[in-house]
């Protein structure tokens, strides 16, 4: 699978272009090709070095791969993500409830996304089912630093961390 | 489909494959369709049938002489093909991988050189909507229309029209389109009034094209309408596969922005025909002698492809992209109507092909074929024209050949369609930002394609529906037909 650098949507290996949001895929030398990112079946993959990461990032964005959607991220502060359980009074700051959190297994408290310097990091945070970047499950409360295309698999929920 | 009337037996059809099969391509086909059709898996009279073809070509296209004797008879029908079949494909060499990869293929089939249009007649139906909402301007440039394709026609020519409300009435039942009297005192005549069943008019004007049909003419019907039908969608298409049957082909004309371009692209398509929208009445004329000028440079009335993949290989989306860019709709046993061949434009489709994980070495993907009739009809037997697809696997790392600019144009076409059918839908959901975000980007990929007009038009749609949730009714029209009516290649000819 290839995944579309622009919207996140996956895409069969050799796509040209994505019919979800139009970018081009693949194609001939004068435009650049995507990286592939390993998706979720295969084995962890050292991540290809992408080469759509802006000079200077002014966004941070998740890509939910399997429904092709966007969830905005604050640069300045550290995110919690995980689902919100209406019989708690305190969510998560990103709720994935919506997005089939609880069926993927992501727990309420899930993981802990923030940047430090100009690198950002994600942190299991025990979860239940486990955080993984790129295939690799991380060990809980240890910091893993992550870049513009990694997979950053909660339970078995995909998402991508894009810089715009 | 029978084709017992036909002379001889196509055994290459029969088998899916294409003249250039080696003997061991012929004998994995009859291996698979034998599996397919024998007997006492499918006990069916039909693959009873199936099964003595199968055997019967197989039993000539082993056996080297017999085949060389075969080819040599039916290559002079094949010569005779008044066009050829072009295949590009993204990519020939494919690389080894664990997981299923796209492979795209670009058909283009265009007339034989040499080839003339030739000499035929026309039956040709005009049906026009006179319902309420055609009252004014509107009514008065459809007959003005009607007027100047009279004055088009020749003598040989013959003509019928019909009018519909939620009721038929013939207006001129078919006559020599020489005599232009009666049809022009009943064009002036006409009342608007009433709904709109699209339904009754086409059974009408199809009752019309059957009692008119001649071996040496080919039939077409233009539906002029400016309104939604009600409840009769289901008959309308039904009525537009009875006039493929017929070989009527049905291009519709919509007017204004309160008609459904679904169901006329729909009855357009499944009958071989065009769909247009003009905006403005006055466009109406333009757009119909244009088209019956089309119908005088067919070469082949009515084409129809057929697929044959190997097992590994599946048919993910199949477009057609001139001359209008549609999504075919693969009607039974993977077969998709084209339409009419012009001799001055090349009909192109694109095939969309998922593959599954092949071992290295070279590979037959399976056979297209594209079949048509000599536009001069008189029963002349349709001919079919077959190119295998062909590629090789290797394993990688290896850098692949650059994918040609117009294969990379003709994803791209289809791929603002699906985007343009996408966005629709979501609108149709309440999806707004979905629909308005698809909508962007289908304005940057039409900026990026050298049409800044209708990126514009497209971009303030996706401000409309980011505001109000829906998109103008003009400006839905306006982005739907545009999208199908993009240049069918690349700028400066599809490149090196």
């Amino acid at each position: 699978m290839i995944r579309c650098p622009s919207c996140g949507a996956s895409h069969p290996y050799n796509t040209l272009f994505c019919d979800q949001c139009g970018a081009r895929l693949v194609g001939s030398g004068s435009l650049a090709s995507t990286e592939e990112i390993g998706s979720t079946h295969t084995k962890p993959q050292t991540p290809v070095s992408p080469t759509e990461r802006p000079e200077t990032p002014t966004r941070l964005v998740l890509a939910l791969a399997h429904e092709e959607m966007e969830i905005p991220l604050p640069l300045t502060r550290k995110v919690v993500l995980g689902r919100f359980d209406p019989g708690r009074k305190k969510g998560p700051d990103i709720d994935l409830a919506a997005h089939q959190a609880y069926e993927r297994g992501v727990s309420r408290q899930h993981a802990v996304l923030y940047q430090s310097g100009n690198q950002f990091y994600v942190e299991d945070l025990s979860s239940r089912n486990g955080t993984f970047v790129n295939g690799q499950r991380l060990e809980p409360f240890q910091a893993h630093p992550v870049d513009h295309g990694d997979e950053i698999r909660l339970g078995t929920l995909p998402l991508v961390l894009l810089l715009r | 489909m029978s084709h017992s009337e036909e002379p001889q037996a196509d055994f290459y059809e029969i088998l899916e494959l294409d003249e250039s099969a080696t003997p061991e391509e012929v004998k994995r086909a009859y291996r698979r369709l034998v599996r397919r059709a024998h007997p006492d898996a499918n006990p069916h009279a039909e693959t009873a049938a199936l099964f003595r073809q199968v055997q019967e070509a197989y039993e000539t296209l082993r056996d080297p002489a017999a085949r060389a004797a075969y080819d040599a008879k039916a290559e002079s029908s094949r010569k005779g093909a008044p066009f050829t079949l072009e295949l590009t494909l993204s990519q020939a060499l494919l690389p080894c991988r664990q997981e299923p990869q796209m492979l795209y293929i670009l058909a283009e089939v265009s007339a034989r050189e040499g080839v003339s249009a030739p000499p035929h007649s026309l039956n040709l139906c005009l049906l026009v909507d006179k319902s309420n909402s055609m009252a004014g301007e509107r009514i008065e440039q459809a007959i003005a229309a009607a007027l100047s394709v009279l004055s088009q026609l020749s003598p040989q020519d013959t003509v019928s029209i019909v009018a519909f409300s939620d009721r038929a009435e013939v207006l001129v039942p078919p006559q020599s389109a020489g005599d232009r009297t009666l049809p022009a005192a009943r064009l002036r005549s006409l009342v608007p009034g009433g709904g709109t069943e699209i339904g009754e008019g086409l059974a009408a004007a199809l009752g019309l094209l059957a009692k008119a049909w001649s071996p040496g003419a080919s039939s077409h019907l233009f539906l002029l309408t400016d309104g939604y039908t009600y409840g009769d969608e289901a008959r309308c298409l039904r009525l537009a596969e009875e006039a493929h049957r017929q070989g009527v082909a049905i291009s519709t004309v919509g007017i204004g922005a309160a008609w459904n371009e679904d169901l006329l692209d729909r009855i357009a398509l499944l009958s071989g025909g065009l769909s247009f929208y003009v905006e403005r009445p006055s466009e109406i004329g333009a757009v119909l002698t244009e088209q019956v000028r089309r119908l005088s440079t067919l070469v082949c009335p009515s084409l129809e492809a057929q697929c044959w993949l190997e097992p590994e290989v599946s048919l993910a989306g199949a477009f057609l992209l001139a001359p209008q860019t549609a999504r075919l709709l693969p009607e039974g046993a993977a077969s998709l109507r084209l339409g009419g061949l012009s001799l001055h434009a090349p009909t192109s489709f694109l095939l969309e092909l998922l593959v599954s994980p092949c071992p290295p070495g070279p590979r037959r993907m399976g056979t297209l074929q594209v079949k048509g009739a000599r536009a001069e009809g008189g029963g002349s037997p349709p001919v079919a024209v077959r190119q295998p697809i062909r590629v090789a696997f290797q394993e990688p790392p290896f850098s692949p050949p650059p994918v040609p600019p117009k294969v990379i144009w003709a994803a791209r076409k289809a791929t603002l369609l699906k985007l343009e059918e996408q966005a629709r839908r979501d609108v149709d959901r309440g999806w707004h930002e979905h629909a308005s975000r698809r909508l962007r980007a289908l304005a940057t990929q039409m900026l990026d394609m050298g049409e800044p007009e209708l990126a514009h038009t497209v971009l303030l749609e996706a401000d409309q529906v980011a505001a109000t949730g829906k998109m103008t009714p003009e400006g839905q029209k306006r982005v739907h037909y545009g999208t199908r009516m993009l240049r069918a290649l690349p700028p400066g000819g599809g490149g090196p």
